[in-house]
């Protein structure tokens, strides 16, 4: 009778302490394991973020000690397409064209037009802005000729939108020019 | 003999007794083993495992964010500066269009009998526009047909001719350009 009290009092035990292992199981160790688990699954994202981001910030310093050693076509490239307007260079430019052709620059006028953007463009990505100047010039048909090609080669690049060439002035060889160029600068 | 007999029933009892008692004992201790797993697992997560995750993730944390300040801004912002000039440099330059050509063009179509006393050049619609005298209409029959015969013009159309003094003709004339001609 003992034994068998002491036996039914040891199954009694076992069970409540296997209710406990289970209770304490389903309670914490299961939701904690999960709990970390998901942070495991943080930290592999993120070592495999900080993998790639290694890799582009070597592949970048590649780029910028690449480009440091691009000074000279750096600068013609900013004389081509500068990032500010460079207004007063532009005009600058179209005179000594016109004095170098041997025609008269009568007068310029600008005005900044907005640039029409490409369906391509990037959000973030810098636009193109448009310098527009509308120039008067007089002289010879020649001196033309020679400041047409001038401005479609020079540095700075430049597109001819029109040309008008008038009457002859006097009946020599001295004609009215108009002339609409568009000069570009990229604005940040 | 009996006694005897009952003695050994007594001890075969005793004997069960304590292996039954033994087996729920053994049964107990092992659940109380599992539950000391389960317990010490817990705790070994919470306080030990789960410690080291947190720390391995600010440590990326930190990583990542020093990385950051590995390149430097103003040489980065150059160098995107640079970039995307020489991008919207490559499309300009895509849309670039020769305006000069046309005047030699014109040059080595004039009639003899012909010139242009006006002249207007509109680029992006390849049209020109010019006005001219010639000596007698035949003269403007003959202008007309050698630039229509030209390769590189796309079409013209004539907006009238008329007498004016000493018997010239005046005209007018629209020219337009095939899209290749100023490239």
């Amino acid at each position: 009778m003992k034994g068998s009290t002491s036996r039914f009092v040891n199954l009694i035990l076992s069970l409540a302490v296997l209710a406990a292992s289970i209770i304490v199981y389903s309670s914490f160790l299961r939701p904690a394991y999960e709990e970390i688990n998901g942070m495991r699954g943080d930290l592999s994202s993120k070592t495999e973020f900080l993998e790639n981001q290694k890799k582009i910030v070597d592949e970048v310093k590649g780029l910028l000690e690449e480009y440091q050693t691009l000074a000279g076509p750096r600068q013609t490239v900013s004389l081509v397409l500068p990032t500010v307007e460079e207004y007063p260079s532009a005009v600058n430019q179209m005179s000594s064209l016109a004095r170098a052709s041997g025609l008269v620059l009568g007068s310029v006028a600008t005005t900044k037009l907005p640039f029409e953007q490409s369906t391509t463009q990037q959000t973030g990505e810098p636009a193109v802005s448009v310098l527009q100047l509308v120039i008067n010039l007089n002289g010879p048909y020649q001196a033309f000729k020679n400041f047409i090609n001038s401005v479609e080669s020079n540095i700075r690049l430049f597109d001819i939108v029109s040309f008008e060439i008038g009457s002859s002035q006097g009946g020599g060889d001295n004609y009215p020019y108009n002339m609409v160029v568009n000069a570009y600068y990229q604005s940040l | 003999m009996a006694q005897n007999l009952g003695s050994n029933y007594s001890n075969n009892q005793k004997k069960e007794s304590a292996r039954s008692g033994g087996s729920g004992l053994r049964l107990l201790s092992f659940m109380v083993f599992v539950f000391v797993v389960v317990f010490l697992s817990y705790f070994g997560l919470i306080f030990g495992y789960k410690n080291f995750v947190a720390s391995q993730i600010e440590k990326r944390d930190k990583e990542i964010a020093d990385l950051a300040t590995q390149v430097p801004k103003t040489e980065l912002d150059e160098y995107l500066t640079f970039r995307f000039q020489l991008i919207n440099l490559d499309k300009l330059l895509k849309d670039h269009v020769i305006a000069s050509k046309v005047l030699p063009l014109l040059e080595a179509n004039a009639n003899q009998k012909v010139y242009y006393s006006e002249m207007n050049f509109q680029v992006k619609e390849r049209r020109i526009n010019l006005e001219g005298v010639a000596q007698s209409y035949e003269a403007v029959a003959e202008q007309f047909a050698t630039l229509q015969r030209l390769k590189e013009i796309a079409r013209y159309e004539t907006n009238g001719a008329k007498s004016i003094e000493g018997g010239r003709v005046q005209f007018n004339a629209s020219l337009f350009l095939k899209p290749e001609v100023l490239k």
